[in-house]
């Protein structure tokens, strides 16, 4: 008896000492250093984020997170042009100004094509003090493309090659005009890399997996792990109007809703910035303690038809006879707003209101219920109801497949609502969902679809090339890797994509992409339901400052956190 | 016995071969890392060459063979999203969920035993009773739902009621709170209990019912009434003999259940945002990273072997008429 005892005591004994060796390696938390010691920012805050990065790259996969932007690169790294809160690109403080055609900075086309930017004497790398020069740019310029697995070249792939007369000046040469070189090493995704600390080169697919030890932003990132990221005030910043009020901040994975409002509620967290839903705006309401700000996203949401030969949507007047079946109002009264109060319909087929002068937002409003739009285009491609109502041709009813991506209540719900309206008007349309997964990385590649309701990102170019354009189309010219999943194709639109891509003039450029959302519009390419809604909530009493500024802008509310305060 | 087992962890390398290329051909048919990458408009060109550079435009056979060849050789690759050598992370990821799986375990198997043993000795007593209905709750009590259920009550309900301006049990961080730097035990195990309570709650139904039936079985057999026959006290009788024995159909599913823990604890770490196996395992497949995940599904059936060749060896322990070669 007493040695079974004894072997008891020793297993939870042997056991518990196990637990905390193993809690001593297993933890990632880093030591601190306690920070700067400068007399300007001053307090803590932390914030919770919805989504955490694998690791901190801004230039390989770990970029592909919206999140990594708003917790890292935007803080830490420099860029040249960057947006603001009209998501207009402008100077950053790295730049003297921006280029242009008016101040000689932008010259030439085709070949000649060249961008020349003035980097700021005054501006430096922290720690070491050291001058960002137009070697960096240079060396960014080689990273994006020789970094294995880079997220993203494009645009970078066009520059044949950076010239550095001088420390502060960099001449980019492209192989052809370029409109977008704005986003090349800008905008909300491009950085510029201290070319010093990489001496082995270029390619950055090992790099930065959870340290950058440098910065060229308004803060510097103290530690990223699993658990949290660290950002310290960064004192030596050259923009001196950009120097944080608050010394650290640190930002921590909240993933889970209920855990994000009790987190903000219970004032573990000073601010989250979430998705609004309909489980999370209700229990985020305006307190005491507690304010919700809301704008919009440069996402937009579309029921998009497949074009795909074979599918029902093949047929344009199906695609017709479908928009104007489908009330885009009621859905907005009763999907949307109860979770995004002030949300508006969009009305161009891709492109949205708050990003550049791109989207006109006319070319959608007569897109409305009309059953008498819906009898004449079913009729003329050869369609009448049958004995139970619904539409038929040579027999066979016409049965609508839509996907949406399991698991998300709003869809989810819209896909509730409107099958029965549609049902009455003559459409059967079906649920074809599957997971997120599946759906975003099999079947809109595959074109395995009737229709999908989902979300595009509009950037400040308004090119839409990539994802509309014939060429894009998935097949073995591009090793089935094109991009345009609703195999859309109309020789008009993709003269006009050609054109506006290698326009110059920005208000005849702006032309050229009204004109293609014309012909989108005509075409019904899609149905464009909202733009989707931001919303930042924080604390009133632990924070102050601009805080909505940057409500409408893809980088965030967190871009300019150096102008908040701790309360 | 050595024969035993080292007959058993040779079967084991069979089961880690054939569970990874299930994993591997499961994944290739439901998610492509190059479509995983897109988040916005990126030229063919681009994801032509990000195909190239990852190998995945080798044939499939291929890929598993190298990263089947490098594993065996103690390289478990690169991950596609980081760049990054995939055995540290993991190594993290196992070591936290080893540590929350050990705390937990060792309270939920303490108090299921516990209350299987005082249901059985007492039987239709109110505590058996009270245990009985307590234990059907628990079955029937979701890990995911009790676990939001006590960060709200630790949370905005404890604030509330108890007039308090900070939650009773953190519940953000991790293993430690935002604030700690370095390794802190008491903040770690602050850390610990939300996830080892929402890992309990069923395990305690489960053992106490486990314990409770296999103690009856044992109290009413030949042998107690011969020991008691003997003029051994009660109290001996029933642990010495009931209590040792009740022991061994638990020790199957004890094995089974440890060898799990390994595999990570997906729902509780989710909610919790605990970063150990069930989240790596998570954002790996959210990323479509192979090489993250065949050394987690390695590491997850060596696990379950490991541990099932513990609870046969246990066997022998616990009842030495059982033998194991």
């Amino acid at each position: 008896m007493k040695n079974s005892r004894n072997t008891i005591v020793r297993f939870v004994a042997v056991l518990a000492a196990l637990a905390l060796v193993l809690s001593a390696c297993g933890s990632s938390s880093k030591k601190s250093n306690g920070g700067s010691t400068s007399s300007g920012p001053t307090g803590s805050v932390i914030f919770g984020a919805e989504q955490w990065p694998s690791c901190v790259n801004p230039i390989n996969q770990c970029a592909n997170s919206s999140w990594l932007q708003w917790l890292v690169p935007i803080h830490v790294l420099p860029r040249l042009a960057e947006l603001d809160e009209k998501n207009n690109f402008v100077a950053s403080p790295l730049l003297t100004e921006l280029p242009s055609i008016d101040n000689g900075g932008v010259s030439g086309s085709g070949k000649t094509y060249t961008v020349t930017y003035h980097l700021n004497p005054a501006a430096k790398w922290a720690p070491d003090g050291t001058p960002i020069t137009s070697e960096d740019v240079k060396f960014s310029w080689q990273a994006v493309l020789k970094t294995t697995g880079s997220l993203s070249t494009v645009g970078y792939d066009k520059i044949s090659s950076i010239e550095t007369p001088n420390p502060q000046t960099a001449v980019v040469h492209f192989t052809e005009t370029y409109n977008d070189w704005p986003d090349v090493l800008g905008g909300f995704s491009g950085v510029i890399l201290e070319k010093a600390k990489f001496p082995a080169g270029p390619n950055l697919g090992k790099a930065m997996n959870t340290a950058i030890n440098f910065s060229g932003g308004p803060w510097t990132l103290q530690s990223f792990t699993k658990d949290k990221e660290v950002l310290l005030a960064n004192t030596t910043y050259w923009e001196k109007s950009r120097i944080p009020k608050i010394q650290q901040v640190t930002f921590v994975p909240v993933t889970e809703t209920t855990k994000e409002v009790q987190a903000i509620k219970t004032g573990q967290v000073a601010a989250v910035y979430p998705q609004p839903a309909t489980d999370n705006v209700p229990l985020l309401k305006d307190s005491a303690t507690l304010k919700s700000i809301f704008g919009v996203t440069t996402q937009y949401e579309n029921i998009w038809f497949n074009n795909k030969p074979g599918h029902p949507f093949a047929d344009k007047n199906l695609r017709a006879a479908f928009s104007f079946a489908f009330d885009r109002e009621q859905l907005l009264t009763d999907i949307v707003k109860p979770f995004a109060p002030n949300a508006v319909l969009n009305q161009c087929a891709a492109w949205v209101p708050a990003v550049g002068p791109w989207c006109e937002n006319t070319a959608f409003t007569d897109i409305k219920p009309d059953p008498t739009k819906v009898d004449s285009f079913m009729a003329a491609s050869g369609y009448a109801k049958d004995s139970s109502g619904i539409w038929a041709k040579g027999g066979k009813q016409l049965v609508i497949k839509w996907m949406v991506n399991t698991g998300n209540k709003r869809r989810e719900n819209a896909q509730a609502e409107f099958i029965p309206l549609l049902a009455k008007q003559g459409f059967k349309v079906v649920t074809d969902n599957s997971d997120s997964d599946t759906v975003f990385q099999k079947r809109l590649p595959a074109g395995d679809f009737d229709m999908g309701m989902y979300i595009q990102v509009a950037s400040p170019d308004p090119t839409v090339t990539a994802i509309l354009d014939t060429k894009s189309i998935p097949g073995p010219a591009n090793q089935g890797q094109g991009q345009n999943d609703t195999w859309y194709s109309n020789p008009a639109a993709d003269k006009l994509m050609e054109a506006s891509d290698g326009e110059q003039d920005k208000t005849k450029r702006v032309d050229l992409i009204h004109q293609l959302d014309k012909i989108l519009r005509q075409d019904y390419v899609n149905i464009p339901l909202l733009v989707f809604p931001s919303m930042l909530s924080y604390r009133t009493d632990m924070l102050t400052g601009p805080l909505d500024q940057f409500i409408n802008n893809p980088e965030s509310n967190f871009w300019n956190m150096w102008a908040w305060s701790k309360k | 016995m050595l024969r035993f087992i080292v007959r058993r962890m040779l079967w084991a390398i069979p089961v880690m071969i054939a569970g990874s290329f299930i994993l591997f051909v499961a994944l290739h048919l439901t998610t492509d890392p190059v479509k995983a990458a897109i988040h916005h408009n990126v030229s063919t060109e681009a994801l032509i060459k990000f195909k190239h550079d990852l190998g995945l435009d080798k044939p499939l056979l291929e890929q598993y063979w190298i990263f089947l060849t490098k594993f065996f050789r103690g390289d478990f690759g690169t991950s596609y999203t980081s760049g990054a050598p995939v055995w540290p992370e993991l190594r993290t990821a196992l070591a936290n969920s080893l540590v929350l799986g050990f705390v937990a375990a060792l309270f939920y198997v303490t108090v299921g035993i516990a209350i299987g043993v005082v249901s059985a000795i007492r039987q239709y007593s109110w505590f058996d009773n009270a245990a009985t209905g307590l234990s059907f709750f628990g079955l029937a009590m979701p890990p995911f739902f009790f676990g939001l259920v006590t960060i709200v009550l630790v949370g905005t309900f404890y604030e509330t009621h108890f007039h308090s301006s900070t939650p009773l049990l953190p519940f953000i961080g991790g293993v430690y709170s935002p604030s700690t730097s370095g390794f802190d035990l008491v903040d770690r195990m602050k850390h610990l209990i939300l996830p080892a309570l929402t890992l309990s709650v069923q395990e305690i139904a489960i053992y106490s019912r486990y314990m409770r039936t296999g103690m009856l079985e044992t109290l009413n057999s030949d042998y107690m009434r011969t020991a008691r026959a003997k003029g051994i006290s009660e109290r001996r009788v029933t642990l010495r003999h009931g209590f040792r024995n009740a022991l061994i159909p638990l020790t199957t599913f004890a094995g089974i259940d440890f060898g799990a823990v390994a595999g990570g604890l997906i729902i509780t770490e989710s909610i919790f945002g605990y970063p150990g196996m069930g989240l790596y395992f998570l954002d790996s497949l959210h990323n479509a990273d192979y090489p993250a995940l065949l050394p987690w599904m390695m590491i997850v059936i060596a696990s379950v072997v490991l541990f099932n060749l513990l609870a046969d060896l246990s066997y022998a322990w616990l009842d030495p008429r059982i033998r194991v070669d």
